[in-house]
Formats: structure tokens, C-alpha cells, sequence
């Protein structure tokens, strides 16, 4: 039964999910790990989910704690403490080595993705969701467990967060 | 690309194209993982069941790589998974905890991380939600009183793109009693997660520098005194450009408002503007926005006040611990009583406490000089002299107007 589950999740979700991880912690292995993290999760409860949500945006939402779960003991031993980490204000940020396909973006790609590691934690996901997973307003909003206003203003927040680094960047280079 | 270049449209059509990256792993290999890990097992998975070597190894090389120590995680203390929001699924003990604390030795230089980790912090960039004049350079401000759940109403404001305004206009600088009458039907007001509220019942026309609300009978805006405050906090919001506000009946008569019980007099926007600003969390996104409009005589009164709220609706925008001085002259000077290093706080939380006392100043038409804080550029901000006047609080995007 659950090798049966696996393997029609692997065939619809797999990539998706593993993308999705990897642009958050930029790290293959890292990814890889969480990815498995994520089907033992899945495949642990598959039987309580209820249909509540699209299967596809419940995948996700484990995928997002998975993920949140990472930065998150990554801060909290940072700091010695375990109460503190507010993962949407926050920033997500993922200081491994960056993988390969990384490096053999254009320049201003680069720019942009370096520029998202220092958005706050809820725009980082927003834009990531809604960009590079290309998932709806809504889809977006059932996996964050927002409402799609929130997505949407997120959203615009992020971007013009990025604008706004992007260009001091970019100043600061001129000087 | 030349860096000072960088617009919304730029970013957004370089995320799109974003590559796309692929698990190289066969999916043979991430099926043998999972079966050595005794996931598809019949029996429960027990905690710690067996270690994954590779994943381990994954883990500790990366976390070797950045420098990142791991210091003693114990089951008191260990991270619940934050999943009840997925009711529907389990909320088990992580794996990954298991498996942190298996690898809780591995790694050192635990103090550098940390710095490098509050480096990283204090470089945070969550987006202003003022709007600057700069910024109308390629865009026409629309201002609009957005209706809140616990608030009266939300000043906030959209900048529109010159391009779009001559599409929808036909001409440059329409007025706002214009731009409301043409983007107010077309709000999303409750997919941004405001109350449905615009358009105003009736017909907002304009008088030279007077807006004329003509309210039909029965309009329901002065049912409550409540009702009565958001109509009027939000047409001040929407129309806060303009020197008077008039209410009138469909005869040219001034309305009689129940809660007053006389004809309606002339409202002085200006006077309206002279409050301070706190922060409101309307479903989940901080606004700037007044607590409950009191008038203050000038910017001096009204950025010392800023630190009392009234209530838990209302959270002061100046945090909690930070003292400041306030002298006015033709500017505002703000010194805080002791060395501020913004790095130490939330950054999201700091702007939001400069923007507020910006904005408070700009109501009495006040630029604002910070002295004593640590750093002397900070987020586009340069305190070495007066920061620029915010024209409006809390943008919101353009997709509020449908069919944008």
C-alpha cells in the first residue's frame, strides 16, 4: 500500500517538491535529505489525510514544515534558545555551498537569487511558491495556511523588497 | 543589466525564468532510502530506528561546510513540529530531530556561526510600506481609507503606473475624486483581505478643493457611532489632499447625521491629519494607522505619544525599551536617550517604528533627524541628515484593482 503511494507521488510530486526544497536550503544534499524527510512524513500519515485539501497542496504544506523545521533547528543552535523563532519574520537563509546549476546562471539571476536570501522568511517561501513552483495565489495560501490576501500582499512586498536590495546592490558596486 | 535599473517588471520576468532544477537520483534510489529506513514497514516506524548514514553525512558535511556548530539538543527542549495548521496529517516527532541529535557533535566553531547568523539578520530587507516621492517618478499616487476589522479605517495608498492612468484616463494627473470614481468599483477589497467597504454609497463629486459626498437616504453610514467613525476616518484617508469634505442630500441640503442630530458642517481635512500612528494586524499584515485620530497640536506632542496604546487592537510602533527626546523646529529632531544599534532588533520592527514617527511628522509637515543611533546608512536611510518626507502609509499592491 505505501510502496504503492510512493511511488504515485514520486511520478506527479517528486521534482516539484525537490525543487522546491533545494531553492530554499540551496543545497543538493541538504535537499535530498529533506526530500526523504518529507515521504516519511507523508507516508506516515497518508492515511489521515482526509482530502481537506488538494493532495498536491497537502505534500506541499508537509514540504514547507520540513523545511521550516531545517532553518529552524539551524537557528535555535545558533542561539541557545527555542522559543524565538518566528519563521515569517525570519529570514530563511541557507548558507551552504550553492549547487552547481547555481553557478552556471547568468549574472543577474545570481544577483536576484542572492538577493532573496536576505527577504524575510514569508516572502523568501511566497516567492518561491508562486515563481518557481508557478503555484497559485490560492494554492500558495492553502500550504501557508493564509488567506490569499496575505499571499498577495506578501507577495508585492517581496518584490519590491528585492527592487529595493537589488538596487543598493548595486549602488554599492558603483561607489 | 545596470544595477540601478532593477524594476518590479525586471524581477518579476527574471523569476519566471528561474531554472529549473532536478534530484538526479534515480527514483530506484530514494525508494531503497526510504525501505532502509524501514518506511515502508508494516509496523509503526520506531523513533531512531535506524540512522541513515548517507543522511547523516549530507548533514554534516553541509553543516561542516558553512562552519555551523551544533550544540547539545536534548529531548527537553527538542523543536515540536510545527504542523497543526495540516490537521489532517500526523504531528509525530520529527525525524530530522532524531537525527540532529545524532549528529549533535559534529561540528564547531559554534560562535562564529552565530555571528555570521546575526550578520545575515541585520541585513534583513522586509519592504518599506511608506510611499516616498521618489517613488512617483513613474507613477501617480492614489490614496484610499481601507476598512479594517478592529479599526476604524486603514490609510492606505496604490501607486498606479503613469502608463495605466493615461490608458484609463487619458491624460496625466487626473484628481483623486477622478481616480476614485473610476478604481473604487473595482476593489478587491476582501481578497486583500480588507472588508468590503468601497465604493461609497451615493456620488463623490468635486468642488474646486472641496469633495462633495452626496449621500442617498438611508445611507446606513451613521447607524453607530462606530459606523460613523470609519465613514469619516475613511474619506479623510481617501481624500486627504483636499482641504474640505462636504456631506450633502440629493436636494443640496446638508445631511443630518443621527449620531449629531444637526446639519453636517464642512470638514478641515488638515485638521483631521494630526494624529500619530501605531501598528494594526489586519489578518495577518502590519499596517501604520492612527488609534483613534486624536489631534495633536504639533509633531513634538505627537511622536512623544507614541509609545502609549490604548488597547491590545493597537500595538505602539515604537518598541518596547527604547526612549527617545523629541525638539522641534523647521525639523523634528528625535535623540534617543541611549545609543541605538539597530542590528539588535527585529528589522522589520525598527523600520516599522522610524516609518511611524516619519509619518507622524509628515502630518504636521515635519522632516525628521534621528541622533544617537549606531549606524550612520541603514536601509536606504542616511541619518547624517533629515530623512525624506513620506507622502503615504501603508502601500498596497496594484492587483487590488481588478483587471489592472
Amino acid at each position: 500500500m505505501k510502496e504503492s503511494i510512493f511511488h504515485r507521488l514520486y511520478d506527479d510530486y517528486h521534482q516539484d517538491v525537490f525543487q522546491f526544497l533545494i531553492y530554499l536550503v540551496k543545497n543538493r544534499s541538504v535537499a535530498e535529505d529533506l526530500s526523504h524527510e518529507v515521504y516519511v512524513r507523508v507516508l506516515r500519515s497518508y492515511d489521515r489525510f482526509q482530502g481537506n485539501s488538494s493532495e498536491k497542496t497537502w505534500l506541499f504544506s508537509i514540504a514547507k514544515n520540513v523545511a521550516i523545521d531545517y532553518f529552524r533547528k539551524n537557528i535555535v543552535r545558533e542561539r541557545h534558545a527555542f522559543d524565538t523563532f518566528d519563521w515569517e519574520r525570519e529570514q530563511l537563509v541557507s548558507t551552504m555551498p550553492t549547487p552547481e546549476q547555481f553557478l552556471e546562471m547568468s549574472e543577474e539571476m545570481h544577483e536576484l537569487l542572492e538577493a532573496l536570501e536576505h527577504c524575510t522568511g514569508d516572502q523568501k517561501m511566497v516567492i518561491v511558491m508562486r515563481y518557481f513552483q508557478e503555484l497559485s495565489i490560492l494554492e500558495t495560501a492553502e500550504i501557508l495556511g493564509w488567506t490569499e490576501g496575505k499571499v498577495k500582499t506578501t507577495q508585492h512586498r517581496a518584490i519590491k523588497s528585492l527592487r529595493s536590495i537589488l538596487q543598493q546592490v548595486g549602488k554599492e558596486a558603483n561607489s | 543589466m545596470n544595477d540601478n535599473k532593477w524594476n518590479e517588471q525586471d524581477i518579476e520576468s527574471l523569476l519566471k525564468q528561474a531554472p529549473k532544477i532536478h534530484d538526479n537520483r534515480s527514483k530506484e534510489d530514494v525508494f531503497a532510502r526510504l525501505q532502509a529506513d524501514g518506511v515502508f514497514d508494516e509496523e509503526p516506524l520506531k523513533k531512531s530506528r535506524k540512522k541513515s548514514s548517507i543522511y547523516i553525512g549530507g548533514i554534516t558535511a553541509a553543516i561542516l561546510a558553512c562552519a555551523i556548530g551544533i550544540p547539545l539538543l536534548n529531548s527537553n527542549n527538542e523543536v515540536e513540529e510545527q504542523s497543526a495548521d495540516m490537521a489532517s496529517y500526523s504531528t509525530e516527532e520529527s525525524s530530522v530531530g532524531n537525527r540532529a541529535r545524532d549528529v549533535e557533535n559534529d561540528a564547531s566553531h559554534e560562535n562564529n556561526a552565530a555571528d555570521n547568523a546575526m550578520t545575515m539578520r541585520a541585513n534583513v530587507m522586509p519592504s518599506t510600506s511608506a510611499i516616498y516621492a521618489n517613488e512617483l517618478v513613474d507613477n501617480t499616487l492614489f490614496t484610499i481609507g481601507l476598512l479594517g476589522d478592529d479599526t476604524e479605517s486603514i490609510p492606505a495608498a496604490i501607486l498606479i503606473p503613469n502608463e495605466k492612468i493615461l490608458e484609463d484616463f487619458g491624460k496625466e494627473n487626473p484628481t483623486q475624486v477622478e481616480m476614485y470614481n473610476y478604481y473604487a468599483p473595482l476593489l478587491d477589497e476582501e481578497g486583500f483581505a480588507f472588508n468590503d467597504y468601497h465604493p461609497y454609497k451615493g456620488e463623490i463629486i468635486e468642488r474646486g478643493n472641496t469633495v462633495v459626498h452626496i449621500l442617498p437616504e438611508g445611507h446606513g453610514y451613521d447607524v453607530a457611532s462606530g459606523t460613523m467613525a470609519q465613514y469619516t476616518g475613511s474619506l479623510i484617508d481617501t481624500f486627504k489632499n483636499y482641504e474640505k469634505i462636504k456631506y450633502e442630500q440629493q436636494d443640496g441640503n446638508p445631511v443630518t447625521f443621527s449620531e449629531a442630530g444637526e446639519p453636517s458642517k464642512l470638514v478641515k481635512v488638515e485638521e483631521r491629519l494630526k494624529f500619530n500612528y501605531y501598528l494594526f494586524n489586519q489578518r495577518g499584515i502590519n499596517y501604520l494607522v492612527p488609534q483613534i485620530r486624536s489631534s495633536f497640536v504639533d509633531a513634538k506632542t505627537a511622536i512623544e505619544a507614541m509609545p502609549d496604546h490604548l488597547n491590545d487592537v493597537f500595538q505602539s510602533a515604537i518598541i518596547d525599551g527604547i526612549n527617545y527626546e523629541v525638539e522641534e523646529n523647521e525639523t523634528v529632531h528625535v535623540t534617543f536617550t541611549e545609543p541605538l544599534d539597530l542590528a539588535s532588533y527585529d528589522t522589520e520592527r525598527v523600520l516599522h517604528m522610524i516609518e511611524a514617527i516619519l509619518l507622524t511628522a509628515a502630518n504636521f509637515n515635519k522632516q525628521v533627524v534621528f541622533e544617537n543611533i549606531v549606524q550612520t546608512e541603514w536601509q536606504g536611510f542616511n541619518f547624517n541628515k533629515p530623512l525624506p518626507m513620506p507622502i503615504a502609509a501603508n502601500e498596497v499592491p496594484i492587483e487590488i484593482i481588478r483587471n489592472h
